[in-house]
C-alpha cells in the first residue's frame, strides 16, 4: 500500500498573494496530521484547497485525512476528483483503488487499477506503484476465488444478502446469537446493531452448558451491561454466586430510560433487599411482570413501584405482609405459590387493591414446605366463606384458586357465614364469570353453597377442581355437568361420596370432557366404568386423560371389557370420529387391575398413549 | 394451471392455488389477470423452483399464517427467542439438502415472498448454528475469521457471559 503520509510540499513559483496562506495553512496541516489530529487537519486543509483548488497533492492528503477519520465515501469523492482533474496521473487511480478496497468491494478496485494502467503516463512518479498495488491485489482475489472454490461448502456470509442473515440469526436464541458474535466481523457488527436481538437475557437455560456450573454475578453484570436500555426482559436462574451487584448494576444501567419489562429472578442470602428496591426504583415505572421465586415479600415494594405491573408471581411469601396495602391498578394475574397465613383479610386486600385481577392462584403449600412449618392448619390457610364477598367484586375474574377454605370456631357463626356468602352470590350485581374454579380441600363447602355457586357460574365454566370434599355429593356434580355445557376438565380426587351413578351420568351429559380425575375414590367400581367407557357414551370421542389411580373398586374385568370394545371398535374399522381419543390413563395403585391386563391394554392402544401402571412401595 | 420458467429457460406447469403460496406471484396474476403466458422467473434456477412448487403442493392446505410465526420485537408474548424445534417430519426432510441448496431455497422463498418457506429454510439454518462453539460454526459455515488475535480476545471477554466454561 502506498503510505497516505503527505509529501513535503514542492517548490512553487509564488503565483497568487495567497500561495504564502496555503503554504502556511499546510504546513500546519501537516504537522496537525503527524499528531494524529486528523478533525483539526481536516479543516486546515479545507482551507488550502479553498485557496489553490487545483493541487492534486493537497487533495490527496486531504482524502488521506478522510480515510483517517473513517469517512471512506467522502475520501473516494476526493479521490474521483482527482481523477477528473489528472486523468493521466496515477495518484488519483491509486486514492479511489485503496478507498473501495477499504470498503471491500476488490472487483471495483481491479477496474479502477486498470483504467489507471491505461491511462497514467508512463514518466508518472507513482505508476510503478501503481502497477505494484494492482498485481498485488489480483494475486489475493486469486487466491480467496481458488480457496472458495476448493471446498465444498459455500460461505453463508457470501452467500445470502445482509438481511437474510439477519432473519437466520433472528431464529437463534439469545445466547447462542452473542456466540456468534465471536465467528466473525461482519456478524459481531450486525449482531451488536440490531436493537430487536438485545431485548432478552434469559440466563435460565444456558444452551452451551457443558457442565452447568452456576451462573456468575460478574457474568450476569457484563450481560446487563451490554444490552443497556435496549434490554426489555431479564430472566436470571437460580445461582448462588449471584450477589446484589447484578441488581445494583440493573438499576444503574436502566437508571432513568430503561424498558425492562419483565424480570425473574430468584433471590438468595447473597442479595439484599436494598439492591432489589433500587432496582424497582430503576425499572419499575415500565415493568408489567415480576417472578421471585424466593423471598417472596419482597414483591411488597412494587405495589409502590410498579404501577404497570400486570403479573406477579411470588414463592414464600407470607399473605399478611405481601398483601397489606396492596396496590396493583392493572394487575391481571396474581400468583402465590407456598404463600402462608392466607386469610379472608388476604383476600379483602387484594379485591380492594387490584380490582383488574383475571386470575388468582394460590395452590396449597407443597408437602415439603408444609412439612417445614410446625402448624399447618394454621398456618397455610385461614380463609372461611367470607372470603366470597371480597372475591365477588373483583368482576374481570376468570381463573380462581384457593388454598382451602374452612369453617370458622363455632357452628352458629358458620351458619350465619353460609347465608351471607349465599346472599352474596344471588345478588343481582356485575360478577365475574369464573372459567376455572380450584376450591380442593374446604371442608366448610357445603353441597348447598355449591349448587349456588354452580347456579352463578355455570356458563362460564371449563374446570373445575373439587379434590378432597368429603361431602361432595353425586347430585352436586350431576346439576354441574347438566348445566354447564362447556365443561372440559373435572377433578374429582379424593372425594368418598362420588359413586357409580355419577359416572353414568357423565356418559350421557357430558359431551366435552377432556379430562376426568376420580383418584383414590372408593365407591368407583366396574360398572359405572364400564359405563364411562362404553363406546356410546357422550364423553367418548373427547376424553384424553383419566385418572383412576388408586380406585380400588376398579377390577381388571372393567378393564379387560374395555379391551374388548376396543378390538371390536378396532375390528369393524369405523371411521377415525368414532374412536376413543385417550393420550393419558393412569392406573397407578389400582390393586386389582392385574398385570396381564395392563399388557393387553397396552398392546391395543396407540403407543402414543401414556399409560401410569404400578404399584408404590407402601 | 400457471407457466413458470425458471432461469435456464426450463417450464414448470402448477396450479393457481397452489402457486399463490408466493405472494409475488399470486401478486402478478391478479394484477395480469386472465392470461396464458409464462411467467419469467430469472433469479430461481429449475431445481429450486421445483424444491418451491413442491413446498407449495404439500402445504396447499395450511391455513394462511400471516404474522403468527414472525415474532415482533418489543411483544412480550414470546418472551424467549422464537423457536426452532417445532418443525414437522416433512419439513425436516424436505430441508434435507447440501448448503448450496438451501441457500439458493432461502433466497427463492424470498424473491417469490413465501414467508412460511422463508421461516422454514432460515430455522434450518439456524438450527446447523445451534450447540457450537465459534470455531465449530466457522467450519461448517466455511466462515473465514477475520479478527486479529487481539479483537478476537476482546469480543470472547466482552461476551464471556454467555458461555459456560
Amino acid at each position: 500500500m502506498h503510505r497516505p503520509s503527505p509529501r513535503p510540499a514542492k517548490r512553487r513559483r509564488s503565483e497568487s498573494p495567497s500561495s504564502e496562506h496555503v503554504q502556511r495553512y499546510r504546513a500546519e496541516a501537516v504537522a496537525l496530521y503527524r499528531a494524529q489530529k486528523y478533525a483539526a487537519a481536516l479543516k486546515r486543509f479545507d482551507q488550502c484547497i479553498a485557496l489553490a483548488p487545483y493541487q492534486l497533492a493537497l487533495r490527496d492528503q486531504r482524502a488521506a485525512t478522510l480515510e483517517k477519520l473513517g469517512n471512506i465515501k467522502e475520501a473516494s469523492r476526493e479521490g474521483q476528483t482527482m481523477m477528473a482533474m489528472a486523468p493521466d496521473r496515477a495518484i488519483g487511480y491509486l486514492r479511489v483503488g485503496k478507498c473501495f478496497q477499504l470498503a471491500g468491494r476488490l472487483p471495483m478496485a481491479q477496474q479502477v487499477y486498470e483504467a489507471g494502467l491505461n491511462a497514467v503516463a508512463v514518466d508518472d512518479p507513482w505508476r510503478p506503484k501503481l502497477i505494484a498495488v494492482a498485481t498485488e491485489l489480483n494475486e489475493l482475489v486469486q487466491t480467496t476465488v481458488q480457496s472458495k472454490t476448493s471446498s465444498s461448502t459455500v460461505d453463508v456470509t457470501q452467500k445470502l444478502p445482509v438481511e437474510l442473515q439477519l432473519m437466520v440469526l433472528h431464529h437463534l436464541p439469545t445466547n447462542q446469537r452473542i456466540c456468534c458474535m465471536r465467528v466473525c466481523s461482519l456478524w459481531h457488527r450486525l449482531i451488536k446493531t440490531t436493537p430487536a436481538f438485545w431485548t432478552t437475557v434469559d440466563l435460565r437455560t444456558r444452551t452451551l452448558t457443558a457442565t452447568r456450573r452456576p451462573l456468575h454475578s460478574e457474568h450476569a453484570q457484563q450481560a446487563i451491561v451490554q444490552c443497556g436500555h435496549r434490554l426489555t426482559t431479564l430472566r436470571l436462574p437460580k445461582s448462588p454466586q449471584l450477589s446484589s451487584g447484578v441488581l445494583r448494576t440493573l438499576a444503574k444501567s436502566m437508571g432513568g430510560y430503561g424498558s425492562l419489562r419483565q424480570l425473574e429472578l430468584t433471590p438468595s442470602a447473597k442479595i439484599s433487599e436494598g439492591s432489589f428496591i433500587a432496582a424497582l426504583q430503576a425499572v419499575g415505572p415500565r415493568l408489567e411482570e415480576l417472578i421471585l421465586h424466593a423471598y417472596g415479600n419482597w414483591a411488597r415494594h412494587a405495589w409502590s413501584h410498579c404501577p404497570r405491573l400486570l403479573r406477579l408471581e411470588a414463592a414464600h411469601a407470607t399473605a399478611t405482609m405481601l398483601l397489606d396495602n396492596a396496590r396493583g391498578p392493572s394487575l391481571r394475574t396474581l400468583r402465590l405459590v407456598d404463600c402462608t397465613f392466607v386469610g379472608d383479610q388476604s383476600m379483602a386486600w387484594i379485591a380492594g387493591g387490584c380490582p383488574r385481577l383475571q386470575s388468582i392462584d394460590i395452590p396449597p403449600l407443597s408437602p415439603h414446605t408444609a412439612r417445614s412449618i410446625a402448624s399447618t392448619a394454621t398456618m397455610s390457610s385461614t380463609l372461611t366463606l367470607a372470603c366470597f364477598r371480597s372475591i365477588v367484586r373483583l368482576t374481570e375474574l376468570t381463573h380462581l384458586r384457593l388454598p382451602g377454605i374452612h369453617r370458622t370456631r363455632g357452628m352458629t357463626t358458620a351458619d350465619a357465614e353460609l347465608a351471607a356468602t349465599i346472599d352474596v352470590l344471588r345478588r343481582d350485581e356485575p360478577r365475574p364469570s369464573l372459567q376455572m374454579l380450584d376450591l380442593s380441600a374446604s371442608t366448610a363447602l357445603s353441597n348447598g353453597l355449591l349448587l349456588e355457586m354452580i347456579r352463578v357460574w355455570h356458563p362460564t365454566l371449563r374446570s373445575v377442581s373439587l379434590n378432597r370434599l368429603p361431602e361432595l355429593s353425586d347430585t352436586v356434580v350431576a346439576t354441574l355437568v347438566a348445566s354447564c355445557t362447556s365443561l372440559e376438565c373435572l377433578h374429582l380426587g379424593q372425594c368418598p361420596r362420588i359413586t357409580d351413578a355419577l359416572l353414568r351420568t357423565l356418559s350421557t351429559e357430558a359431551h366435552h370432557l377432556r379430562e376426568l380425575s376420580l383418584q383414590a375414590n372408593p365407591n368407583i367400581t366396574s360398572q359405572g366404568l364400564d359405563a364411562l367407557l362404553a363406546p356410546d357414551a357422550a364423553c367418548h370421542h373427547t376424553l384424553a386423560r383419566l385418572d383412576l389411580s388408586a380406585c380400588p373398586g376398579v377390577t381388571s374385568g372393567s378393564i379387560d371389557r374395555w379391551i374388548e370394545t376396543l378390538r371390536e371398535q378396532q375390528s369393524s374399522s369405523s371411521s377415525s370420529s368414532s374412536r376413543s381419543n385417550l393420550q393419558w390413563i393412569s392406573l397407578y395403585n389400582c390393586h386389582k387391575v392385574s398385570r396381564a391386563s395392563y399388557d393387553r391394554l397396552r398392546s391395543l392402544l396407540p403407543p402414543s398413549t401414556v399409560i401410569h401402571y404400578g404399584f408404590s412401595d407402601v | 394451471m400457471v407457466r413458470l420458467h425458471s432461469s435456464e429457460g426450463s417450464e414448470f406447469e402448477v396450479e393457481r392455488s397452489v402457486i399463490e403460496k408466493s405472494l409475488l406471484i399470486k401478486n402478478m396474476l391478479d394484477d395480469v389477470g386472465e392470461n396464458d403466458a409464462a411467467i419469467p422467473l430469472p433469479n430461481v434456477s429449475g431445481p429450486i423452483l421445483a424444491k418451491v412448487i413442491e413446498y407449495c403442493e404439500h402445504h396447499r392446505n395450511d391455513p394462511d399464517v400471516d404474522g403468527q410465526n414472525t415474532t415482533k420485537p418489543g411483544t412480550s408474548a414470546g418472551a424467549s427467542s422464537p423457536s426452532s424445534d417445532d418443525i414437522d417430519e416433512w419439513d425436516m426432510e424436505f430441508c434435507r439438502v447440501d448448503q448450496g441448496t438451501l441457500y439458493e431455497m432461502i433466497l427463492a422463498a424470498n424473491y417469490l415472498d413465501i414467508r412460511s418457506m422463508l421461516d422454514l429454510t432460515c430455522k434450518t439454518v439456524a438450527n446447523m448454528i445451534k450447540n457450537k462453539s465459534p470455531e465449530e460454526i466457522r467450519r461448517t459455515f466455511n466462515i473465514t475469521k477475520d479478527f486479529t488475535p487481539e479483537e478476537e480476545e476482546l469480543v470472547r471477554r466482552e461476551n464471556a457471559w454467555c458461555e459456560d466454561r
